[in-house]
């Protein structure tokens, strides 16, 4: 394998489309090729390995080591999304030390909440943006004024609480909506 | 100005940044105010749909890149090479 360029970060997005790029041709062959091996087929490669940097993407908020080798990270957690989805034996995939600490999020496996997310993703489009950079991309209260064109990163932290209680409200109100027909 | 206080309380609570006296506190309004505990809720609810998302647009993110590559007449190579590894029966 050759060396991922370490410089890039992947909390911009440009940066990241290229780090993604450059996993995606140094790292997609060798998941493609343990899924392979173990009958899996092209779509279920393809789907791992997504899931894979989208989970090395969450982590790179607290864990240092995804920077060390985002490579092995990948197949590392590409293996244990394999061992989690397909029920597969731990033993039999043969993980090396470095493999057995990585933890992916319990979470990641579970169905999303499909439809609340589909409508505020319609109805509170800019305040699910910033809400995200918060809490999704843990972004710093500087990179969010920036991005989102904030005069002051107060100005930006208020907008967070008006969004969080505008969001809120339209969750109420849907919650208490659909108790009617249980 | 008294709902933002509690928001930005709920925030703390749910990202377990209080410290243990002021959760102590916290949680025992909660037994009392049906109506904040019916808030965190819902805020936690918001939480999680900021994660999925998140996770789905960095879905489709990838899922460009995938496009790309696998379109891209200059990686011939790359994609015989992964496709060739389901052929073999």
């Amino acid at each position: 394998m050759t060396e991922i360029q370490n410089s890039l970060d992947i909390k911009i997005p440009e940066e990241r489309v290229l780090l993604f790029a450059q996993l995606y041709e140094e790292v997609f062959p060798h998941v493609a090729k343990f899924v392979a091996n173990r009958g899996g087929t092209f779509d279920d490669a393809k789907d791992i390995f997504h899931d894979a940097l989208v989970i090395l993407y969450e982590k790179s908020s607290n864990e240092n080591l995804i920077y060390e080798s985002p490579e092995r990270y990948v197949i590392g957690i590409a293996k244990h999304l394999w061992i989690r989805k397909f029920k597969d034996d731990r033993k039999k995939v043969g993980l090396d030390e470095m493999e057995k600490t990585i933890t992916i999020p319990e979470d990641y496996l579970e169905g999303e909440e499909s439809r609340l997310t589909s409508l505020l993703e319609l109805t509170g489009r800019k305040c699910l943006q910033l809400l995200r950079a918060f809490y999704y991309d843990s972004l710093s209260l500087e990179q969010i004024k920036t991005t989102f064109v904030f005069s002051t990163t107060h100005s930006a932290s208020a907008q967070k609480f008006k969004c969080i209680e505008k969001m809120r409200n339209i969750i109420q109100e849907k919650s208490m909506g659909y108790e009617d027909f249980t | 100005m008294k709902t933002l206080r509690e928001t930005k309380e709920i925030d703390r609570y749910l990202l377990g940044k209080m410290s243990i006296p002021s959760r102590l506190l916290f949680e025992a309004r909660l037994l009392i105010d049906p109506t904040l505990k019916l808030r965190v809720e819902w805020q936690q609810r918001l939480y999680s749909i900021l994660k999925s998302s998140g996770r789905r647009q960095m879905k489709s993110e990838v899922a460009r890149i995938h496009y790309q590559l696998f379109s891209d007449p200059d990686k011939h190579e790359f994609q015989t090479n992964v496709f060739r590894l389901f052929s073999k029966k």
